[in-house]
């Protein structure tokens, strides 16, 4: 038998799991199902409780099932092979890594070149001929 | 391909290919497969959609919609992360909810008032019983009823859910039990009718 405070805290905990999960016992938290269950069975409260959840859900099951109409099956199938909808390649990070170890080749090439100074004379060379540059290496005011 | 992937599930029965194996062809670009996968789910994504969107043209377009990621974004499904049917319900739901977000002012059609088809007619008792289910999964807050229909005509766990919504599986069940709650109140003339009904018997 279940002492009086303890059958009314059970009560709430079982009114509480009916209210949130509804009358079928399977879908009751497991660690309180046996305990809710043996509970029903012994307690005219909690019976009552349980039978008014099991008519709310014979309820819920009263409403119709919606089914497709005829021919949706056709027009999406129609919608996807359209060619503008066309599978999007998913590319893995270790699908990428070709590209990603060239892009990443290239920054540090760039970075030696750059602290070397290897490319300031071609780049002067460049300056010069374009006329930017005088020959002693300063700007060219005119062509400014 | 069609007849041996009829079903709802993951379709291993009956010598079907299973979910996982059609979207490795899908994303390949198979045909073939993607039809066997719209016909597989199809009627459970329109059904999801319809109770949450409530009329039959909205949820054409959401369960559309839904199918038409798998299409273009099969290759992008992880078979080992979640079931194709967990992650195409987290689409369908996705889509439904942003449709609600997006036309708080679209009205329940008319649709959903039409008599039943033929095949699924019932006495006009229990039609007007549905009807006044129906009604009454209308007034509730949509966040509540997608975690209703979730839960109760999906049947998917706390947990799957919350995956689904995209929120935690205690955001689930305070949604749940006011949805519940809010129906007890609704329906109380109805299921107090159940109730004597079945003490009579």
């Amino acid at each position: 038998m279940t002492s009086k405070d303890g059958s009314h805290s059970l009560l709430a905990q079982l009114e509480a799991v009916l209210a949130i999960h509804g009358a079928r016992a399977e879908r009751w938290p497991q660690e309180m199902r046996a305990r809710l269950s043996a509970f029903v069975e012994e307690d005219r409260a909690a019976a009552r409780l349980l039978a008014e959840a099991r008519a709310l859900d014979r309820l819920l099951n009263a409403a119709p099932d919606p089914s497709p109409p005829h021919g949706l099956e056709a027009r999406i199938l129609a919608a996807a092979f359209q060619p503008r909808q066309r599978p999007v390649p998913v590319r893995t990070v270790r699908a990428m890594w070709p590209e990603a170890t060239l892009l990443a080749a290239s920054l540090f090439i760039g970075i030696v070149i750059g602290l070397s100074g290897t490319a300031m004379p071609a780049l002067q060379d460049v300056a010069l001929i374009s006329g930017f540059l005088e020959a002693d290496g300063l700007p060219d005011r005119e062509a400014l | 391909v069609l007849a041996g992937a009829k079903g709802h599930g993951n379709g291993r029965a009956g010598g079907a290919e299973s979910d996982a194996v059609l979207v490795g062809r899908c994303a390949r670009g198979d045909r073939l497969a993607y039809a066997a996968l719209v016909n597989r789910h199809l009627p459970r994504l329109f059904a999801l959609s319809r109770r949450m969107l409530g009329n039959e043209a909205s949820a054409e377009d959401a369960a559309q919609e839904a199918l038409l990621r798998l299409w273009t974004h099969a290759g992008s499904y992880d078979p080992a992360k979640a079931l194709l049917t967990t992650w195409l319900t987290r689409i369908a739901t996705n889509v439904c909810l942003d449709r609600l977000r997006k036309r708080q002012e679209e009205q329940w059609d008319d649709s959903y008032d039409q008599p039943l088809p033929p095949d699924q007619e019932k006495t006009l008792e229990d039609r007007q019983l549905a009807e006044r289910v129906e009604a009454a999964l209308r007034r509730l807050p949509d966040r509540q009823r997608m975690a209703l229909v979730l839960c109760h005509y999906e049947n998917l766990s706390m947990a799957e859910a919350a995956q689904a919504m995209d929120i935690s599986a205690d955001a689930v069940e305070s949604l749940l039990g006011r949805a519940r709650r809010g129906l007890r109140a609704l329906l109380a003339s109805e299921w107090r009718t159940l109730l004597a009904d079945n003490a009579a018997d």
